[in-house]
């Protein structure tokens, strides 16, 4: 405003004391959407009876779909935590599923191995009869092949869990290895655990809470299967420090440890060999010459 | 009238199709929802005070919808998408809670 010297200037309304809260004070006072203050202040329109009705359909219309869309969105917002299958859920499905898959491809890998199998003796055993029997014998003896004969059997089962996050109780992998070096002390010739066949390359460890032999968890109760000769079997057993241990287990953790003699034991092979070592032979048509394909003599468990 | 009654015989139909939503349109519901409680809200102190009116309770319900998911979707663009929608929340929020008082005090007298 220029100065006129002649005029005072007029004071102007006083401002607000929370000018500066505008915004605030226009949201709390005008929470009401003044619209409706307007409609119901503006006169009332006369309208034919179709006009209204026109209108009643196309607000009735407009509603009715707005109702839909809101009630879709609080229903999709809410959705996971109704409907749909848990997370843990998924994840069993999951596992099975992955364990079907695993089974599948070792029955896989049987087979294959079996036709591998075929293929080499019948492409050895006629060419050189005195290489096949080497062959098969260290087959034998690494665990390639099945095996079936009289043995024993060892149960291993867990005692009783009392507290889920001590897990003194249940079967440890040092105890599987205990048993099992105890078995091969005491003359067995072939073991499997739960089906799974031990070589010498075959590791009984733990991971998280299960143990896992040539890498694939186990679950309770162990069946520890040995064949060889029974009698001398059993009674190098119970003489040895094995047998001591179990009776530690049962009397201190409730683990309980059975042990059977049974007359017949299929064991199955390792599956695949993979070939670590070789060396040329200096006549191939010799068989006398020996040949290494170097699977270890000695067997141990872990 | 016919538009409350509208919108809950669009509520029921929702309830019972459970159509699924695209999912392009998945980040805009939250806030779309907030503003249809505000409209909601206002539409419900409107009818209390005596002066609700159908066309005015559609077209703010709808505007209110359509606008916070044009506020979501722009500040989604500029980069500010949460900042936008904590502010729509704030006032849709202080306008619910003045509206809700205000049907507290028609209902209750207190």
């Amino acid at each position: 405003m220029t100065a006129d010297p002649g005029r005072r200037v007029l004071p102007r309304t006083p401002r607000a004391v929370d000018a500066s809260m505008g915004l605030l004070n226009d949201v709390m006072s005008k929470a009401l959407d003044p619209g409706y203050v307007e409609a119901a202040q503006r006169p009332v329109v006369q309208r034919g009876v179709a006009d209204r009705a026109t209108r009643t359909a196309l607000h009735m219309i407009l509603a009715v779909l707005l109702g839909l869309v809101t009630v879709v969105a609080v229903s999709e917002l809410r959705g996971p935590l109704l409907a749909g299958p848990s997370p843990r859920a998924l994840l069993e499905r999951e596992i099975t599923d992955r364990s079907a898959e695993v089974e599948d491809l070792a029955d896989s890998v049987e087979q294959l191995s079996a036709d591998i199998a075929q293929v080499q003796s019948d492409a050895i055993a006629s060419l050189n009869p005195g290489l096949f029997e080497r062959l098969e014998a260290s087959e034998l003896a690494s665990g390639a092949l099945g095996v079936s004969g009289p043995g024993l059997v060892i149960e291993l089962d867990d005692g009783e869990v009392t507290d889920p996050e001590d897990d003194a109780a249940r079967v440890q992998d040092v105890d599987l290895q205990i048993v099992t070096n105890g078995l091969w002390a005491a003359g067995a010739e072939a073991i499997a655990i739960n089906g799974s066949r031990l070589t010498a390359l075959t590791a009984i460890r733990s991971a998280g809470e299960a143990i896992q032999v040539d890498l694939a968890p186990l679950l309770a109760p162990y069946r520890i299967e040995a064949i060889g000769d029974v009698r001398g079997m059993q009674t190098a057993f119970v003489r040895s420090s094995a047998a001591n241990h179990l009776a530690f287990l049962s009397g201190t953790y409730g683990i309980t440890a059975t042990t059977t003699a049974a007359q017949q034991l299929d064991l199955p092979g390792a599956g695949s060999t993979t070939l670590r070592h070789a060396t040329r032979l200096a006549d191939v048509a010799s068989s006398a010459l020996p040949q290494e394909s170097a699977p270890p003599e000695e067997k141990g468990s872990s | 009238m016919i538009a409350l009654i509208g919108l809950v015989v669009g509520a029921l139909v929702g309830l019972f199709l459970e159509p699924t939503v695209p999912a392009v349109l998945q980040p805009y519901l939250p806030i779309a929802v907030v503003a249809a409680l505000d409209a909601l809200f206002g539409g419900l102190r409107a009818l209390l005070d005596g002066v609700f009116d159908d066309r005015v309770f559609v077209i703010s319900f709808l505007s209110n919808v359509v606008v916070a998911a044009l506020i979501v979707f722009l500040g989604d663009q500029l980069g500010v998408g949460t900042q936008l929608s904590t502010a729509v929340v704030v006032v849709l929020g202080i306008r619910i809670f003045s509206n809700a008082a205000a049907i507290r005090r028609h209902l209750l007298k207190a």
